[in-house]
């Protein structure tokens, strides 16, 4: 049974106009994920690191990311999927990952945060979860937590079936049972999240950089510069 | 149509040319089981067509004859007894029998006997591999060839694989083959390359080269997989990026260009246009450490564009 709280920011998400509204309401949802996850729990972790679409960057996930830093450190990742369905018949589905901001990995002891507005096919999830996992070596984390506040209810065991991954927690969520046109669901939030974040196209979603990740790339730049050339491992 | 089996062999096998064509005929339409075994036989075709694109691979750098690596082949419906998959490759050819759970021993070694004494009197020299889905060790699966008459050395165990991290667990050599072919050794690019092949394989039927699987597959060249003569021809663009933009690290696979510097990935498609190759070698020639930023610009002033499913489809010839 989901909290009030919660079922009511998913309505009103789901009834908002896409772009800034529908991103300001699902901050609302993150936040109530957050707090409907881990309010009760005892020995939540001290540090997270959240991963999220760019679609969900800065809705969802910067609801979850904000919420977080009550009980400790966060940072992020923000990555491009590209969901693509080959074949209905078998179903093939592909999601590559060409494009992705990671800040650095924890150290261990830390909860992998997977921030997504809507799961409905796995594929984007598993995509997602390989490139961190197996491919950017967030492989020491305490436990993956899943946050998602509607999924297909089949999700969880379609996801289990898909990975063999330790330590996987969901929270708490409200069932769809019918896919929507891509890899969504519906009533699911409104929508393809892609869409209701304001995309008008995949262009426009993969040129798009959220200001969060765009200022700390450049720090990031700007500091293993100096620290290059303060070193004299300039090639002059 | 019997196009494989030699017609004046099935008649010195003995008992009637008619009641083996009739024998073929039925194998070809799939006998019973044709649906259960279905994405077995497709799970290992694709395994099959992974590990030998390899090697060709391998061969085609060691500047093996490009004539003996167009003529392997993998044929998914060979009109023979032994009749699941018909296998030609640099060094053997083989006909291999699919079981995904039980065997059905009766016919097995019906089919591989008869199989034997026609490729005996045709004088094909072939092999024979019995492929299973459910047996607990080869050793265990040999055992029970030698009960029955057979050669132990054509067992081969291939578990049905649940998920891709459980294929890449279960075939030892399918991680290294993929990473040979997509020159990339995340998994996510290796399964983005597995399920392309896979989708090829489906549309096919028959006989077809591996060569020119490989080249349907990488009609979609974001799907991480290349022609075979596009291999490697890029990669001095790797070096020069690498020593020009000393924050950024280079990679290229096939057409792809990937970079990534600060925890930031991107990926580009290399054009087809060589005015446009040339003129990104002239900017990096022309500019004394630029960072990325300024590179990303370069790339976009010379059509390198960012890889976007939906838009690079078929662009493989722009």
């Amino acid at each position: 049974m989901l909290k009030q709280e919660l079922t009511d920011a998913i309505s009103e998400a789901r009834s908002a106009p896409p772009g800034l509204i529908y991103r300001l309401r699902m901050q609302t949802v993150g936040e109530e994920l957050v707090s409907a996850t881990f309010n009760e729990r005892k020995n939540v972790s001290e540090r997270f690191h959240v991963v999220c679409s760019v679609e969900d960057f800065e809705g969802i996930g910067s609801g979850i990311r904000g919420e977080l830093t009550r009980f400790g450190k966060v940072s992020f990742s923000c990555v491009w999927p590209q969901f693509e369905r080959l074949s209905t018949d078998p179903l093939i589905e592909v999601c590559p990952i060409y494009k992705a901001y990671h800040q650095p990995v924890p150290d261990k002891n830390y909860t992998l945060v997977v921030a997504c507005a809507n799961v409905g096919s796995t594929t984007p999830l598993v995509s997602i979860l390989t490139h961190l996992i197996y491919d950017r070596g967030f492989e020491d984390y305490e436990h993956i937590q899943i946050m998602a506040p509607v999924i297909h209810v089949d999700a969880k065991a379609e996801l289990e079936r898909r990975v063999t991954l330790e330590k996987v927690e969901w929270s708490p969520a409200q069932l769809d049972t019918v896919f929507g046109d891509s890899w969504s669901t519906v009533p699911g939030v409104g929508g393809n999240p892609n869409v209701r974040a304001g995309f008008s196209s995949t262009r426009e979603r993969l040129q798009f950089m959220p200001d969060e990740v765009r200022i700390d790339l450049n720090k990031r730049r700007e500091e293993i510069r100096a620290l290059r050339l303060g070193s004299g491992l300039s090639l002059d | 149509m019997v196009v494989e089996i030699q017609k004046w062999a099935l008649r010195l096998l003995g008992e009637g040319e008619d009641r083996f064509i009739q024998r073929l005929s039925r194998k070809r339409t799939g006998g019973d089981s044709f649906s259960a075994g279905w994405r077995y036989e497709l799970a290992y075709n694709a395994h099959v067509v992974i590990v030998e694109l390899a090697k060709l691979l391998a061969a085609y750098r060691k500047d093996e004859d490009i004539v003996s690596i167009r003529n392997c082949y993998l044929d998914q419906s060979p009109t023979e007894f032994v009749d699941d998959v018909k296998i030609k490759t640099l060094t053997d050819e083989f006909l291999v029998q699919l079981k995904s759970g039980r065997i059905d021993w009766v016919s097995v070694v019906a089919d591989f006997k008869l199989q034997k004494r026609h490729d005996e009197i045709a004088h094909r020299d072939i092999k024979y591999r019995l492929v299973n889905g459910s047996a607990t060790s080869l050793a265990s699966l040999q055992e029970r060839l030698q009960k029955r008459g057979l050669d132990p050395s054509q067992a081969e165990v291939f578990a049905y694989p649940e998920s891709f991290p459980a294929y890449l667990r279960q075939n030892a050599h399918a991680a290294y083959s993929l990473k040979q072919l997509t020159g990339s050794a995340n998994m996510l690019d290796q399964e983005t390359a597995y399920r392309a092949l896979i989708y090829v394989i489906i549309g096919e039927s028959g006989k077809l080269s591996f060569v020119d699987l490989l080249s349907k597959a990488s009609r979609r060249l974001y799907d991480f997989l290349t022609p075979l003569e596009e291999y490697d021809i890029y990669k001095d663009f790797e070096d020069l990026i690498q020593e020009k933009v000393p924050d950024v690290t280079a990679h290229v696979s096939g057409r792809l260009l990937h970079l990534e510097d600060a925890g930031f990935l991107q990926s580009f498609v290399v054009p087809m246009n060589q005015q446009y190759r040339d003129g990104l070698r002239g900017w990096l020639n022309d500019h004394e450490e630029p960072g990325l930023h300024d590179l990303t610009e370069a790339l976009h002033q010379f059509h390198w564009q960012e890889v976007d499913r939906s838009e690079n489809a078929e662009t493989r010839a722009d």
